[in-house]
C-alpha cells in the first residue's frame, strides 16, 4: 500500500479529519508521495492549496475547474477583493459555533459567477429574465381569460391557455429563484455545531422533581378515594360522545336480506323502463332488469338483476332450469365478493365476468364460481310468465343478494 | 462582489432594522431568529423529496378552497342542463352535476380541479418516495423514530383522504370503490354491518343522502385538520433535532454541514415550492385526469370495464383480486376471509410493519448510539434487502390492482396473468431480497478494494521483473476516513497492516468478545437476528464517532 | 327344323331381347322422370332470389374463392372448425369481413380486426349468399342523418347499461376471461356498431329489436360516436382508461421531473 508516508497523520476520526481539511490546504505538497500523472486523474478536491492564493483561472487549475463558457476577457480578482469577499460571507457566530468555509474545502467547484464580474452580471440577467417570463405569463393568462371562448372544444383551449401561462409563470418564478441561489448566492458552507439531544443532568433531575412534587401535591398517588372516583368519572364521560353517534345511521335489521323483488313484480328494464315478454330476448341475449315500480338502482341497490336467454338445452343445472322459463332465467346482478354489478356476460362460453375483481361464474352451471375470489353463487329469482307472457318473479330472492356479512347465514 | 460591502445601508435595510426592533420589542424575539435564520440545513438533493410532499399538500390545500366554493355535497337528484351535451337532460345527484359545472361552465374550474388531483397523486408519491429515501439511508434511527411514526401515519392518512376526495363526485368509477370500501367494511365480523350502516348513514348508496355530505367534511375539514396537525409536528421535530447528512468532508456526528436557512436555504426552497406548483400546472394543464362527465353519473347498476381507483390504492384492490376464494360459514355466521384478509388483515399487517421496523432494528442490532450520519444502502445490506421485499411485495400488489388492463395490454390470458401474479406475490420478496442483498454486499467489496488499494488508474506499468500491474491511487485521507467509516471499518486496523480488517472471516455475527451465553429463547432469537443481520461482519466495529456511551449513563 | 325355322326363331329372339332391352330402358326412363319430378315437387326451394340474383351467386363463388367454405364447408354448413352460417344472416357476414376478421388468420381465443380481404360490393355479394342459406338478420339501412339525430344523451345512459361493463366507459375496450376481450370502439362505423348489436359476434350478447329497440340502437351509436369524436378538455386523453395511464404519467412525468429538478437544485453527495 502506497499510505505509508500518511500514517501518522492520518485522521483517526472523522472530526480530526474535518480539522484537517484548512490545515490541508495550507500545505503544498499533495497527499501521497507516489508521483502522479497529469491531467484528468487529479480529483478536483485535491488541489494543492497555492492554487487559491493564486489566480483562480491559472494554467495548471485542472479542466474540472475551468469555465466551460468563455464570454471576453475575464478579469480575476486581486488579493483584496477576494478578502473582501471572505469578509462579506463571514458570520457572527452564535453559541452554536457557526462558522463558514469555504466550499472549495469540500470539494465544491465554485460556479463561475461567484469569482468573475461578468459572469456575475450574465447570471443575473438569466435570473431577471426568467422572472420577467413569468410576469408576462401571467399577463398572458389575464389575456387568455378574457378573450378566449371558454366552450371551444368543450374548453380545451380555455385550459391549455390558462394552464400552460399558469404552468410558465410558475416555472419561471420558481427556476428564478433556484438559479438566484445556485449563481449569485455564496456558495460558502456553514458549519454548526449539534447539540447533545438530551439535556444536562441537573436540568433533567430538576424537572424530574418538579413532576413529582406537583404529582404529590395533586395527591393523585396517595389518595384513594380521589383517585378512584376520578379515574370512574374520567373513564365514562367519552360516553356520551359515543352514544350520540348512535343516530348516524339505522340499525340494519333485516334490510340486506330484502331486495324490492316481490311475486308478481314484473321484470323492468333499466333505462327504458319497459317491461320484457317472452320472445323479446334472442339467444345469447342479456338484459339488466328492476323490479316494476322500483325505477331507480340507486334507490334499491340490491334489486340489479340480470336475465339471459340460454338455447335450448344449454343449462345444465335442473335447478336453474326449473326457476327459470323457457330457457330463460334471472339472477342477482351484485357479486357475491365486493357488490359491484356484474354483467361481462359471454354468449359462447356463458360465463359471467365482474370487473372488479375478475369473479367469474358459469351461467350454466347455477352460477357456480369457476375463478376470481368470489366464495359463493350467485342467488337466482325464480321467474314464471304473466297472462300476457311477461316475465314475472314469483317472490324475493331465497336468499341475501351481495357481499357476506356476519349475519348472513 | 456586486455589491460595495461597505456601503451605508439603503432604505430598505433601515425599514428592515426598525421591524426587527419593533417586534422584537413586543416579543423577546431576537435570540430566536437569529438562531432561526443561521440554522444549517444540509443540501443533498435527496432531501428536497420530503419537500414535494410539502408543497403538493399546499397545492392542494389552495386548489382545494377553490374548489369547494364551487362544489354541492349533495345527493339530491336534479337534471343536468349545463354545457356538456352527452349528459344533459340525464338525472344525477347535485354533488355530480356541481362536478360537471365546475369542469365546463366555471372558467378556469377544470384547471384548478386537475391541479388538485394531479397534485393529491404526486402528494402520496412523494410521501412513497421520501419514505424509501428515509428508510434505505437509516434516517430513522434514535432520536427519530416518532418522526418515522408520524410520517407512516401522514402515509396512510393521506391514502385515505385521496380516496375520500376523489369519491365525492359520485361518478361511476369512485361510486363503485365506495361500493367496494362499503363491502369490506361489511365483512368486519360482528360489527361490520353496523359500521357500514353507520357510517354510510343507511344500506348502500345511501339512500338517506348523508353520505356525500360527511365524506365531504371528512375531507375538508376533519383530516386536512390531522395533516396539518401531523405535518407540523413532523417539521418542528426535524427543526429541532436537526437534518441528518450523508457522511462527508468535514461532516460529523456533531456537526450539521450546509447553507444556512437564511437567505440560501429559503431562497431554494421557496423557488422548489414554485417549481412544484409548476409541474402540478403542467400536468393539470395538458394531461386530462378523472374525466367524470365520461365516466358517468354513479348507478349501483352499471360499472365500466376497467375500474381502478387512484394509484394509492391499487395494492388494495390487487389484493382483492389476487386473494382466492375462501369464506367460512358457522352457526349461522359468515366470515368473508376473501374479503377480510385482503382488505384488513392484510394492510394493517403491512402498516404495522412499517411502524415496528425502527425499534426492531433497534433491538435486533442492539444499537442505542444516537445518529445523526446516514449510511448508504449499501452500508446495511439486509436492510437494504428488506426493503427491496418490502417494495417487491406491495408493488405486486399495485401490479395485481391493473391485472385487467394489464393483461388486455400485452394481449395475455387475464387468469394467468393472475396465477403469475400470486406466484410473485409469494416467492418475488424472497428472490429480490437475495438481489438485493448480494448487490449491496458486491458494492461494499468494491468500496474496500478502493479503500485498501485506492482508485484504479488505467496506467499500466511494467515491473522490473516483468510483471505487469496497474496503477492504483489511494485515496485522499479524509475519504479513507469517510469510507472506512460507511463500511464499519477500523482505520487503525487499516493503517496497521493487519491485512484486511475482515480477516475473522465472513462471521457470523458471533461477537468474540461475548462471554455469557444468551438464556432464554427470546434473548436466541435475538441472537440469530442479530447474525443474520450482520452477516459478513463481525460485531460493528465502534466507528471513529463512537465517543458517546451507546446508552444513557446515569452516574 | 328347317333352315327358315332357324332364321325365323333367331329373329324373334333378336327382336324379344330388344324389346326386353327397350323395355327395360324405358323403365329406367320413366323411373328417372318419376324421380326428376318427385325430387323437384318435394325439395326444399331456396328463396327466389337464390334461383334468380346474380349477387347470389357472385357470392358463392367468392365464398369458396376467400376461402369461407374451408372452414365453414361449402354449403355453410359449419364443421369443427367454424360454426354454422345458416340463419346468421347478411348483417353478420358484413360485420365479420367489414372489420376484417373473417377470414380468420390463426385461431385463437377471438378474432382480431384487420383489414377487409374483400370489397364492399364483394361483401355484400358474400353476404346475400349467406343470408340466402337461411333467414337471418339484414344489413341495416339507415343514414348519418337517422342516428345523428338521436338523443345522445339517453344513448349514453342504455350504453353504460348494456356496453360499458365490457367495452369500458368510453369504448376504449376492456378484458374478457382467457384471452378474449371486447374491442375498442374506435374504429367500428355505425352500421358495424349496429351489426354488432343484432348479431352478437364471438362472444359478444346478442341485443335483438324487440330487446334494444332500432331507436335505442341509434341512440346508442350516437353516443358513441360523439364520444368518439369529442375533444378531451382536460389535456391529453391517456388513452381513456382511467387511473392506471394518469399513475404512470403521475410517476414517469411528474415524480421524474420532480426529482430532476431536486438534483439541479441539492448538491450531489
Amino acid at each position: 500500500m502506497s499510505d505509508d508516508n500518511n500514517r501518522d497523520d492520518a485522521p483517526r476520526t472523522s472530526h480530526e479529519a474535518a480539522g484537517k481539511i484548512t490545515e490541508r490546504l495550507k500545505s503544498a505538497t499533495s497527499s501521497s508521495g507516489e508521483p502522479r500523472e497529469s491531467g484528468g486523474t487529479r480529483s478536483a478536491k485535491e488541489i494543492p492549496a497555492e492554487s487559491f492564493e493564486r489566480s483562480r483561472m491559472g494554467a495548471d487549475v485542472p479542466p474540472k475547474m475551468r469555465t466551460p463558457r468563455k464570454v471576453g476577457r475575464r478579469k480575476p480578482l486581486t488579493p483584496q477583493a477576494a478578502d473582501a469577499q471572505e469578509a462579506m460571507f463571514s458570520r457572527a457566530t452564535d453559541s452554536d459555533g457557526t462558522h463558514a468555509v469555504p466550499a472549495e474545502a469540500f470539494g465544491i467547484e465554485h460556479d463561475p459567477a461567484q469569482v468573475d464580474p461578468r459572469e456575475d452580471r450574465f447570471a443575473e440577467w438569466q435570473v431577471g429574465v426568467l422572472f420577467i417570463i413569468a410576469a408576462l405569463a401571467v399577463v398572458g393568462f389575464v389575456v387568455s381569460y378574457v378573450l378566449i371562448d371558454q366552450y371551444a372544444s368543450l374548453g380545451r383551449d380555455m385550459n391549455f391557455a390558462l394552464g400552460g401561462t399558469f404552468t410558465v409563470a410558475l416555472l419561471g418564478l420558481g427556476g428564478g429563484m433556484v438559479l438566484w441561489a445556485k449563481k449569485l448566492l455564496p456558495h460558502d458552507k456553514m458549519v454548526q455545531e449539534r447539540h447533545d439531544f438530551f439535556s444536562p443532568e441537573e436540568e433533567q433531575l430538576d424537572t424530574e422533581d418538579v413532576f413529582i412534587k406537583g404529582f404529590r401535591e395533586m395527591g393523585l398517588g396517595s389518595r384513594k378515594v380521589l383517585r378512584r372516583s376520578l379515574l370512574a368519572a374520567g373513564a365514562l364521560l367519552p360516553l356520551p360522545a359515543v352514544l350520540l353517534l348512535r343516530d348516524l345511521g339505522p340499525l340494519p335489521h333485516s334490510s340486506l336480506r330484502h331486495t324490492g323483488w316481490a311475486k308478481g313484480k314484473k321484470l323492468v328494464e333499466v333505462e327504458s323502463g319497459q317491461p320484457l315478454k317472452l320472445g323479446d330476448m334472442e339467444i345469447g341475449s342479456i338484459a339488466t332488469v328492476m323490479p316494476e315500480g322500483l325505477d331507480d338502482p340507486n334507490e334499491h341497490a340490491l334489486a340489479p338483476t340480470i336475465l339471459i336467454r340460454f338455447g335450448p338445452d344449454q343449462i345444465r343445472s335442473k335447478k336453474e332450469a326449473e326457476w327459470g322459463v323457457e330457457d330463460h332465467v334471472a339472477y342477482s346482478k351484485i357479486c357475491s365478493h365486493a357488490g359491484c354489478p356484474i354483467s361481462l356476460y359471454e354468449q359462447q362460453t356463458h360465463h359471467l365476468l365482474c370487473p372488479c375483481h375478475q369473479s367469474t361464474f358459469d351461467m350454466a352451471d347455477d352460477a357456480n364460481v369457476i375463478f376470481g375470489p368470489a366464495a359463493r353463487r350467485l342467488p337466482q329469482l325464480r321467474i314464471t310468465l304473466d297472462a300476457d307472457g311477461y316475465f314475472v318473479a314469483e317472490g324475493d330472492y331465497s336468499q341475501p343478494v351481495g357481499p357476506s356479512f356476519w349475519e348472513r347465514g | 462582489m456586486t455589491t460595495e460591502y461597505n456601503a451605508a445601508p439603503t432604505n430598505v435595510e433601515v425599514a428592515a432594522k426598525k421591524t426587527l426592533r419593533a417586534v422584537d420589542d413586543h416579543f423577546g424575539s431576537a435570540g430566536f431568529l437569529k438562531k432561526s435564520l443561521n440554522k444549517v440545513f444540509p443540501d443533498h438533493w435527496s432531501f428536497l423529496l420530503g419537500e414535494i410532499a410539502l408543497y403538493t399538500f399546499v397545492i392542494l390545500l389552495l386548489t382545494g378552497v377553490y374548489l369547494s366554493l364551487f362544489f354541492h355535497a349533495s345527493t339530491q337528484v336534479v337534471t343536468y342542463n349545463g354545457s356538456y351535451g352527452p349528459l344533459r337532460g340525464v338525472q344525477m345527484t347535485d354533488a355530480y352535476a356541481s362536478t360537471l359545472h365546475m369542469s365546463f361552465d366555471v372558467r378556469g374550474g377544470l384547471l384548478m380541479r386537475q391541479i388538485h388531483h394531479w397534485a393529491a397523486v404526486l402528494f402520496v408519491m412523494s410521501i412513497a418516495v421520501h419514505m424509501m429515501r428515509v428508510f434505505f439511508t437509516g434516517a430513522f434511527r434514535k432520536p427519530r423514530a416518532i418522526n418515522w411514526y408520524i410520517g407512516v401515519t401522514l402515509f396512510i392518512v393521506a391514502t385515505l383522504e385521496g380516496f375520500a376526495g376523489y369519491s365525492l363526485p359520485d361518478d361511476l368509477l369512485s361510486g363503485t370503490g365506495l361500493r367496494i370500501a362499503y363491502s369490506v367494511m361489511e365483512s368486519i365480523p360482528v360489527v361490520g354491518t353496523y359500521v357500514a350502516y353507520f357510517l354510510f348513514g343507511s344500506n348502500y348508496p345511501s339512500t338517506s343522502g348523508d353520505f356525500i355530505p360527511r365524506l365531504f367534511i371528512i375531507h375538508v375539514l376533519l383530516v386536512p385538520g390531522i395533516l396539518l396537525a401531523l405535518i407540523s409536528a413532523h417539521m418542528m421535530i426535524i427543526w429541532r433535532q436537526k437534518h441528518t447528512d450523508f457522511p462527508g468532508p468535514g461532516k460529523t456526528e456533531h456537526n450539521v454541514v450546509g447553507s444556512p436557512f437564511y437567505p440560501t436555504f429559503l431562497i431554494k426552497t421557496n423557488g422548489f415550492l414554485f417549481m412544484v406548483f409548476g409541474v402540478c400546472a403542467f400536468l393539470g394543464a395538458f394531461a386530462q385526469i378523472n374525466p367524470v362527465w365520461l365516466y358517468g353519473p354513479y348507478n349501483a347498476s352499471q360499472v365500466s370495464a376497467g375500474s381502478q381507483p387512484d394509484w394509492y390504492i391499487f395494492f388494495l384492490e390487487g389484493s382483492l383480486r389476487l386473494m382466492p376464494n375462501l369464506e367460512s360459514n358457522f352457526w349461522g355466521h359468515t366470515i368473508s376471509w376473501n374479503i377480510l384478509i385482503p382488505g384488513v388483515i392484510l394492510p394493517g399487517i403491512m402498516f404495522n410493519l412499517l411502524y415496528v421496523y425502527p425499534p426492531l432494528e433497534a433491538w435486533i442490532t442492539k444499537d442505542r448510539a444516537y445518529h445523526n450520519l446516514l449510511q448508504r444502502p449499501r452500508d446495511v445490506p439486509v436492510r437494504t434487502g428488506l426493503g427491496v421485499a418490502g417494495i417487491t411485495f406491495y408493488g405486486v400488489l399495485y401490479l395485481g390492482g391493473q391485472n385487467d388492463v394489464i393483461a388486455k395490454t400485452f394481449d395475455w390470458s387475464l387468469q394467468a396473468t393472475t396465477w403469475v401474479m400470486r406466484f410473485l406475490l409469494i416467492f418475488g420478496p424472497f428472490i429480490t431480497f437475495y438481489i438485493a442483498k448480494r448487490w449491496a454486499l458486491g458494492l461494499q467489496h468494491k468500496d474496500e478494494e478502493r479503500l485498501h488499494h485506492g482508485e484504479e488508474t488505467g496506467i499500466i506499468r511494467r515491473l522490473p521483473s516483468g510483471e505487469y500491474i496497474e496503477v492504483h491511487e489511494p485515496l485522499p485521507a479524509q475519504r479513507q476516513a469517510i469510507l472506512a467509516r460507511q463500511l464499519g471499518q477500523d482505520l487503525h486496523e487499516l493503517h496497521a497492516g493487519d491485512g484486511h480488517p475482515h480477516a475473522n472471516g465472513h462471521g457470523n455475527g458471533r461477537s468474540p468478545a461475548m462471554i455469557n451465553r444468551p438464556v432464554g429463547a427470546l434473548a436466541r432469537a435475538r441472537e440469530a437476528l442479530e447474525g443474520f443481520f450482520f452477516e459478513r461482519h463481525d460485531e460493528p466495529q465502534p466507528g471513529p464517532e463512537d465517543e458517546e456511551p451507546k446508552t444513557l449513563t446515569r452516574p | 327344323m328347317t333352315h327358315t325355322t332357324q332364321v325365323l326363331s333367331t329373329f324373334a329372339a333378336r327382336v324379344a331381347s330388344r324389346r326386353r332391352q327397350l323395355a327395360s330402358a324405358a323403365v329406367v326412363a320413366i323411373a328417372l322422370g318419376v324421380l326428376g319430378m318427385l325430387y323437384a315437387a318435394l325439395a326444399p326451394h331456396g328463396s327466389a332470389a337464390s334461383n334468380t340474383d346474380p349477387a347470389v351467386a357472385e357470392g358463392q363463388k367468392l365464398f369458396s374463392q376467400l376461402s369461407c367454405a374451408s372452414c365453414h364447408g361449402l354449403n355453410g354448413e359449419g364443421g369443427e372448425r367454424a360454426p354454422s352460417l345458416i340463419g346468421v344472416g347478411a348483417a353478420a357476414v358484413d360485420f365479420q369481413m367489414g372489420t376484417g376478421r373473417m377470414p380468420l388468420q390463426a385461431h385463437g381465443p377471438e378474432a382480431p380486426r384487420k383489414r377487409p380481404v374483400a370489397t364492399e360490393a364483394e361483401i355484400h355479394q358474400v353476404a346475400a349468399y349467406v343470408a340466402s342459406l337461411g333467414p337471418g338478420p339484414a344489413i341495416p339501412t339507415f343514414s348519418s342523418a337517422d342516428w345523428q339525430k338521436a338523443d345522445t344523451a339517453y344513448g349514453g345512459a342504455l350504453f353504460r347499461t348494456n356496453c360499458a361493463q365490457c367495452h369500458n366507459f368510453a369504448g376504449s375496450g376492456g378484458e374478457l376471461t382467457y384471452g378474449k376481450y371486447a374491442p375498442t370502439l374506435s374504429d367500428a362505423t355505425p352500421t358495424q356498431i349496429y351489426e354488432a348489436m343484432i348479431t352478437g359476434p364471438e362472444n359478444m350478447p346478442v341485443f335483438g329489436d324487440q330487446q334494444i329497440t332500432p331507436d335505442q340502437k341509434l341512440a346508442i351509436i350516437n353516443y358513441v360516436r360523439t364520444i368518439k369524436t369529442q375533444a378531451d378538455p382536460g389535456g391529453a386523453g391517456l388513452g381513456r382508461v382511467g387511473p392506471v395511464t394518469e399513475t404512470i404519467v403521475g410517476w414517469l412525468i411528474g415524480i421524474g421531473v420532480l426529482v430532476v429538478v431536486t438534483i439541479w437544485i441539492g448538491a450531489r453527495a
